[in-house]
């Protein structure tokens, strides 16, 4: 049966975070949000999520602190940086830490939709490198323009080894 | 550790140029005409001292040398011609003695002494000699006149016996010159005496001179149109001298020592020379006392010494003109200087302002994105609402409150867009009464609240209970909070406590800013006020900010100064009078 891909969201505008997730969920994920990131951190212990996306600025713990740590608790979590400048410093800096990529905001949902696929792609061959004719399979998947059939098609795919 | 530093080299009158100072022109204008003349009256006095003062006393120390030495060499000429007229009349006396001494020890002399148209005879000789013989005369051991040949009628036969100079004779003196007298006759003379030792006694020889004929031989001698001269004897009396300064018997005042033999005797009060030179004669204790004669007319005036005296004031004067022009060029010079640095200053002023509008704008940038994103979502939702595919839900009350939110969202973004106008878009000073709490607020509440908030910095605000306004230029001291706030936030990247502290005292405010930052070094604390001096990385920090801050704080007469420890953060004072005492 699918499951719905799991999707966390972290930012400290609770407006713009309802919003995105409501739209997100139009769109086929589960989706559970958190305004700081202790919250975040929290969710993610309780629930296995494949993708997360975090803000960078944010009062507290911010963004990167945020990242590092879901990737050191969670080993296959795939983040994506939201944030409102992009300079290319803090875009090395938060890709050592282990985001996936950077995406300014606003952004153009489109846009964000492609990162997501591009990043639940990577999480599913690290997580299922191990076996080749699967990755094999998920690479011939990923080969589909359309982000929502290709996310589809890949969370069938997505069970626990 | 405390360190006080600001600026210290800034005219303390100037304003930030390249911000034009908008209603103080009539007071800057005296204070600026008070400031050039100050400079032009130091400048002045420095040059005077440095050149002029110099000069000037060598000046006067040669010119009291050149006079003393002319002085010297006047009367030394003077002495010069004293001892050349003694010589010539010691000469001239001892000449007329070896006539008489001649006379006497002629072998003819014997046999015919008594005899009249002899003794004529010998005296035409002794005329044809000198015309300074007046008469000859033969006087025997007891005085009497037993021969004479002269213009002189002795009625009564005369006898020498009780005059001085025939004692004087008889005691032992060969030869004598008398001084002068008038002895039997109506006109003062003199006597030259030569004696002999005969077998029947003895037998002088004595010849009368007139003075005339001894001042006609002085007037005679070179140099002697300069000088009156005058022969004195040792008690002063005139023995021979010119009418214009004496007659003969008379006294004079001038009566020249004993020793030295010849010299000059100073009087003071006395024109030219300054007194009167003498020389005493060998043959005889008179003295020769030679004065100045006073020259007619302006050429005292014109004087060599006068001249030179005349071409040095003249010389010192155009000095003094030249140091006068040259002192105005100079202070021209510096007050162009000065002016030129104070425009720097003010582009430097102006330049901290953007460099920290960057940074400012920088920050707002990011925070617009923000309201941004949520007008975006808003509308993308809106519009997926009224997508058949996610099953078309569109609703009124929906579209309502998304609407507000958008709205809402829009000038959101104008309030931050706003911070930064404001702070960019005012380039004049305007001088108002302000409270610095109220511009501390909005630098903490508004312009760097994001920041804050985003830097895990807590506030605490410990401001005095009474606050009283502050003159000043609002801008300026925004710049100042704003860069202090800022460096603050900087130097706390895990966050914080930020203390911002104001108290009021009876001349004007105090207010710090502290940090539990990084803190900095006795290096560090030194520099921090040095223009472009930064600890921030490259790209990160113009290190203007401090240098700015601290001499717009001068400007307005107020101090800034930093306290601090590495480790252990820092407190930076402002301090600002209540009114602008530049």
């Amino acid at each position: 049966m699918r499951q719905p891909i799991k999707l966390l969201i972290v930012d400290d505008e609770s407006r713009f975070l309802s919003t995105i997730a409501s739209r997100l969920r139009l769109r086929g994920f589960d989706v559970r949000t958190a305004v700081n990131g202790f919250d975040a951190l929290e969710l993610a212990r309780k629930e296995p999520f494949a993708l997360a996306l975090i803000d960078l600025k944010m009062p507290g713990l911010d963004g990167g602190q945020v990242l590092a740590q879901l990737k050191a608790e969670h080993r296959f979590i795939e983040a994506i940086i939201l944030t409102g400048h992009g300079t290319l410093d803090s875009v090395v800096e938060l890709s050592k830490v282990g985001a996936f990529t950077c995406l300014p905001k606003p952004f153009e949902l489109e846009k964000l939709l492609v990162v997501l696929q591009q990043a639940y792609v990577v999480r599913m061959k690290k997580k299922f490198a191990g076996d080749p004719d699967l990755v094999d399979r998920i690479e011939g998947i990923a080969c589909g323009d359309d982000p929502r059939r290709v996310l589809e098609q890949l969370s069938l795919l997505d069970v626990e080894p | 550790m405390k360190e006080k530093e600001s600026p210290k080299d800034k005219p303390a009158k100037d304003k930030p140029a390249a911000d034009k100072p908008a209603a103080e022109k009539p007071g800057a204008a005296t204070a600026s005409l008070r400031h050039y003349r100050e400079l032009l009256w130091h400048t002045l006095v420095r040059q005077t001292l440095l050149y002029f003062l110099p000069l000037l006393l060598l000046a006067a120390f040669f010119h009291v040398q050149y006079r003393s030495m002319i002085r010297e060499s006047h009367r030394a000429h003077l002495t010069v011609i004293a001892e050349q007229q003694a010589t010539t009349l010691d000469l001239f006396l001892r000449e007329r003695l070896v006539n008489l001494a001649n006379l006497i020890d002629d072998p003819q002399f014997e046999s015919h002494e008594m005899s009249e148209v002899y003794l004529q005879q010998v005296l035409s000789r002794l005329r044809q000699t000198s015309p300074a013989f007046v008469d000859v005369g033969v006087v025997d051991d007891e005085g009497e006149l037993v021969a004479y040949a002269g213009p002189v009628d002795f009625r009564s036969p005369v006898n020498y016996g009780k005059e001085p100079w025939f004692q004087r004779v008889r005691e032992g003196e060969q030869t004598l010159v008398t001084d002068i007298y008038l002895g039997f006759r109506s006109e003062p003379h003199f006597t030259l005496a030569v004696k002999r030792e005969r077998e029947r006694g003895m037998r002088v020889v004595r010849s009368a001179l007139l003075p005339e004929q001894l001042l006609a031989l002085l007037e005679t001698l070179e140099g002697a149109q300069e000088v009156n001269a005058a022969v004195v004897n040792a008690h002063g009396v005139f023995q021979v001298v010119t009418e214009r300064v004496g007659t003969p018997l008379g006294e004079t005042s001038s009566v020249p020592p004993r020793e030295p033999n010849r010299g000059f005797v100073e009087v003071p009060g006395v024109p030219g020379a300054g007194g009167w030179a003498y020389a005493w004669l060998s043959e005889t204790p008179w003295a020769l006392v030679v004065h100045e004669r006073p020259r007619e007319g302006s050429s005292a005036v014109l004087s060599p010494q006068n001249w030179l005296l005349g071409v040095t004031v003249l010389f010192f004067l155009g000095m003094g003109l030249v140091i006068f022009v040259r002192a105005r060029q100079l202070v021209g010079k510096q007050l162009a200087a000065e002016q030129h640095e104070a425009e720097l200053s003010g582009q430097l002023v102006h330049a901290a302002k953007l460099a920290s509008v960057g940074e400012l704008a920088a920050g707002i940038a990011h925070e617009i994105n923000n309201p941004l994103a949520i007008i975006a979502e808003e509308v993308g939702m809106l519009k997926d609402t009224m997508n058949p595919e996610f099953g078309d839900t569109f609703d009124r009350d929906e579209l309502a409150e998304r609407l507000d939110i958008i709205h809402e969202a829009v000038f959101r973004c104008r309030d931050i867009t706003r911070k930064l106008l404001t702070f960019v878009r005012q380039t004049d000073i305007k001088i108002d009464n302000h409270e610095v709490e109220g511009i501390l607020d909005d630098v903490i509440g508004g312009m760097l609240s994001k920041e804050l908030l985003l830097g895990n910095v807590d506030i605490i605000k410990d401001y005095d209970p009474e606050p009283r306004p502050v003159q000043t230029d609002r801008n300026q001291l925004v710049q100042v909070f704003l860069n202090l706030i800022k460096n603050a936030v900087d130097a706390m990247p895990t966050g914080g406590t930020l203390t911002v502290r104001t108290k009021h005292g009876p001349e004007g405010v105090t207010v710090s800013v502290r940090d539990t930052g990084t803190g900095m070094t006795e290096d560090q604390m030194k520099r921090a006020f040095h223009p472009f001096f930064t600890t921030k990385p490259p790209g990160k920090g113009t290190g203007l900010g401090l240098s700015v801050s601290a001499s717009i704080l001068k400007n307005f007469g107020g101090n800034m100064y930093v306290e601090s420890a590495p480790g252990k953060g820092s407190t930076f004072t402002v301090e600002l009078p209540y009114e602008i005492s530049a």
